[in-house]
């Protein structure tokens, strides 16, 4: 038996992933550990590093739609839509209002989606499998439902310069409605299945506890950052699009442990519904898109723009010299900072906790590397 | 006292857990015996791009211009024409672009617009490579692409997935 | 009666019961977990693929066999059988009806928990030898778990052992004659059967595998052949335990009489034995899985005391009465 020890012989090196079940990608974390206890965790990135920024500035603007929903495949609308925002507000396109709204509306449809992925898969982290079947069956509605108006189930290149590619119709706006009905019901079920589960509980409870101080020194964003307790959200401290028509509360957490970013998660799929509710009610008629020319051209200059993704602020920077192509490109993703927090959450826990820490964090690797 | 509150709830936490998969066991399944059932697509679903039936002519409409090929994020479409020819065509007020349509010197007759026309060779789609983001038939200013509803795009070799979009449209007319 | 021939036929209904019961067992897990997660489970090989576990078994038994780089070889060969053996012999006292029953031994309840003990010394080889980190984690945990467990599990055990005074299995099913032990000993059944299901290593106790956190626990390197004793190791332990409980709390055999009793009481025992199953299959596609730490708890700081008070109380009554 050889194992690779310190020096003084009380700890090992433990290599979980690249390819690990609970890592759900690429992610290669070496674990120092002295038996079951984590003394440290060495994150390494890279495995799927694709140059996101640097084939961004040798594209057309229009192109690298394409390449957003690449990012994050389980909200790309929402990185879409932080596309789209930063080229019309550097542009000066003022998109139509029903476009508007229908970017809403998919956008938070798409963040439930994720939000039920993640569900799952923390579930499936703590040793739960069937969650992630019911949460999967539930996801699958949003999807037929984006399919129906995007043709996509995943990597949706919907949002374009001044509008969406495709109006919606009547028969998406009932889905919705039927949808947003029965998952007010599920979510009941979620609760009795797994938020009240006392060995989920006894999982989460106190486990990766984040302090408001740390959240702010790692730049953690997102339900990790709403979990300790900072109610910090774009789409109320920086409105973009039409967010400021809704009204939605920020669900934040107190202790902001892993069960505070699982609440806060599972009530954000809550007011997601609230918003779509609202979107629904006061969609505005009339055109769904603006006609611009394909292959745009930027004033020099800069700009940022971010969103609220699933996981947090992604935002753009964008420098523009005036011709087609960007000059340069910087995309500021969540997950990489949420990331950041990981040695220093996991230092004392056990191996099954830095499990559960992992999952709570909510990485999508592709993202991290983009 | 606190203690057995704890065990009671917990243990009612479990219980009403199992009660949520036991309804779930004899409830009627949610998944699709695929290659038995298959539910159908929707209309707007993506596939792989293809000619427009030109309902006119029974032709494709495309004039190989080239600017799907341009506009394509990953270089995956490959159009050839052949040398170029000039066609008068009545005026199209679409306003953006006629792709290759030139200034001519010649006095051009009024409603008619001059344009290349350069009758198609090859168009090929390597499939591996697209992304499906649907630029090509935004751009296409014939409108002469559309995306296919094949989703059953399996092959053996890297060369199975390079589609000729002309062969293709040959076969199913 | 003639010793011989009794014996070889007792092997070979054994281990052909085995056998069967292993490919059913995973079957059932299979369709069980299909339908919690309400679908179907596999569906293609035969009706209702109920043939699918004999072709993963074949599949299994041609696997090409691959050690891992720098083992134990000689514990690495033997852990899997190790692992199987004494689930096997734990059938010969096991009373599958009045007469269905190999030997009936005097002290038959020891030996089934001696031998159920047995199971995480392979564990541990397993673990041990792999030249794995995630083996190595997997076989301290089964470790701690096994002797965490079975304290706790005996002590509510000799309580039935107290109001039956026999270890022979025959003579505690008898002894549970128009009542059964479940009636009167409700926590001693929870308790054996919470430690029954942390002694299979079945969800949410199945640590030593975890496969979220250790990938497949202590027999991550283990494929084709030696991974199939191990899970077929698994099912019949699974059955004994499930077995044991049914002789202890569920009365066996008894039940509503049906023509030749002595050995039709097979069928009240099996459909006693498989709803247990059900109930632990059930258990483990409901729940997360619990944590090293809150697993000893529960078993140092809740089950053993309550298993010693449940034990006093009932030596207690038994005195009074």
């Amino acid at each position: 038996m050889e194992i690779s020890a310190d020096r003084d012989g009380n700890t090992f090196y433990l290599n979980m992933g690249p390819q690990h079940p609970s890592t759900h990608g690429v992610l290669r974390v070496i674990l120092k550990m002295n038996g079951e206890y984590i003394q440290e965790a060495e994150c390494v990135l890279g495995y799927i590093h694709r140059m996101h920024e640097k084939i961004g500035e040798s594209m057309f603007f229009s192109q690298f739609y394409a390449y957003m929903s690449r990012m994050d495949y389980l909200s790309a609308m929402a990185y879409n839509h932080g596309y789209t925002g930063l080229i019309e507000k550097m542009a000066g396109i003022e998109p139509p209002l029903r476009a508007e709204y229908i970017r809403v509306i998919t956008v938070e449809l798409n963040r439930i989606s994720s939000h039920l992925v993640w569900l799952g898969a923390y579930l499936l982290d703590l040793g739960a499998f069937t969650p992630i079947m019911y949460a999967f069956d539930d996801r699958e509605m949003i999807l037929d439902l984006l399919e129906s108006i995007t043709g996509s189930r995943l990597t949706y290149s919907y949002f374009r310069f001044g509008g969406v590619c495709k109006d919606i119709d009547e028969d998406f706006i009932r889905g919705t409605r039927a949808f947003i009905k029965k998952m007010r019901s599920r979510l009941k079920m979620y609760d009795t299945l797994v938020t009240k589960n006392v060995i989920f509980i006894g999982r989460v409870k106190d486990i990766g506890i984040i302090s408001q101080d740390m959240a702010r020194r790692y730049g953690a964003t997102g339900p990790v950052l709403r979990g300790s307790g900072i109610e910090y959200d774009i789409r109320k401290n920086e409105p973009y699009s039409v967010y400021p028509e809704f009204d939605f509360d920020i669900p934040t957490g107190s202790t902001g442990d892993a069960r505070d970013r699982y609440l806060v998660r599972v009530a954000e799929i809550e007011q997601s519904l609230r918003i779509i509710e609202q979107a629904l009610d006061r969609l505005p008629d009339g055109p769904y898109r603006t006609e611009i020319p394909p292959f745009i051209e930027l004033e020099p200059g800069d700009c940022y723009f971010p969103v609220e993704s699933a996981r947090g602020e992604f935002g753009i920077y964008l420098v523009s010299n005036g011709e087609k192509r960007p000059y340069r490109m910087k995309l500021r993703t969540p997950s990489f900072s949420n990331l950041s927090l990981f040695n220093e959450l996991t230092k004392g826990y056990m191996i099954a906790d830095a499990v559960s820490i992992l999952g709570s964090l909510d990485l999508v690797i592709p993202e991290i590397d983009r | 006292m606190r203690f057995i509150n704890e065990v009671i709830s917990g243990s009612y936490s479990l219980i009403a857990g199992l009660g949520i998969t036991i309804k779930a066991f004899f409830s009627p399944i949610a998944t699709v015996q695929y290659p038995r059932e298959v539910i159908d697509i929707t209309p707007s679903y993506r596939g792989h791009i293809e000619f427009v039936h030109d309902l006119v002519t029974g032709k494709p409409k495309c004039i190989s211009c080239g600017t799907c090929a341009m506009a394509c994020p990953s270089n995956c479409i490959t159009v050839e024409g052949e040398p170029l020819e000039i066609k008068r065509e009545p005026f199209h007020a679409t306003g953006w672009p006629p792709a290759i349509s030139i200034p001519s010197e010649k006095k051009k007759a009024p409603g008619y617009v001059e344009r290349l026309e350069r009758p198609l060779i090859l168009f090929e789609l390597d499939f591996a490579k697209c992304s499906l983001c649907g630029l090509c038939i935004e751009v296409c200013p014939e409108n002469a692409i559309q995306f296919s509803k094949v989703y059953n795009l399996a092959g053996y070799c890297r060369q199975d997935s390079r589609i000729d979009l002309k062969n293709r449209f040959e076969e199913i007319s | 009666m003639i010793v011989l021939p009794r014996l070889a036929l007792s092997i070979l209904m054994v281990l052909g019961f085995i056998a069967l019961n292993g490919m059913m067992l995973v079957y059932m897990e299979r369709k069980v977990a299909g339908h919690m997660q309400r679908r179907l489970g596999p569906m293609e090989v035969g009706p209702h693929g109920i043939l699918q576990t004999l072709v993963d078994g074949i599949k299994l038994i041609g696997k090409q066999y691959i050690p891992p780089y720098k083992i134990d070889r000689p514990l690495y060969l033997l852990a899997p059988v190790i692992c199987f053996v004494p689930v096997v012999l734990a059938f010969i006292t096991l009373p599958f009806s009045e007469k269905l029953q190999v030997r009936d031994l005097n002290v038959g309840l020891l030996v089934i928990f001696a031998l159920g003990s047995m199971t995480v010394l392979s564990l541990f080889m397993a673990g041990w030898s792999s030249n794995n980190k995630y083996s190595l984690i997997g076989a301290f945990r089964s470790v701690s778990q096994s002797l965490a467990y079975e304290i706790p599990m005996l002590l509510s055990v000799l309580s039935i052992v107290l109001m039956t005074n026999t270890l022979s299995l025959r003579e505690i099913v008898e002894a549970q004659s128009p009542i059964p032990h479940i009636v009167f000993q409700p926590v001693a059944f929870l308790i054996f059967f919470i430690c029954c299901v942390a002694e299979t290593n079945r969800a949410p106790f199945d640590l030593p595998e975890a496969e979220s956190e250790l990938t497949a626990g202590f027999h991550t390197e283990y494929s084709g052949m030696g991974f199939a004793l191990f899970f077929l190791a698994e099912y019949t332990n699974i059955v004994v335990v499930c077995a044991t409980t049914t002789v202890l709390f569920l009365g066996g055999w008894k039940g509503i009489p049906l023509p030749f009793m002595q050995y039709t009481g097979v069928v009240w025992f099996l459909i006693k034995l498989y709803l247990l199953v059900f109930v632990m299959m059930w258990f483990r596609w409901t729940y997360p899985r619990v944590r090293i730490d809150q697993l000893l708890n529960l078993s140092w700081k809740v089950l053993t005391p309550l298993a010693l008070i449940n034990l006093v109380v009932t030596a207690v009554v038994l005195k009074i009465i």
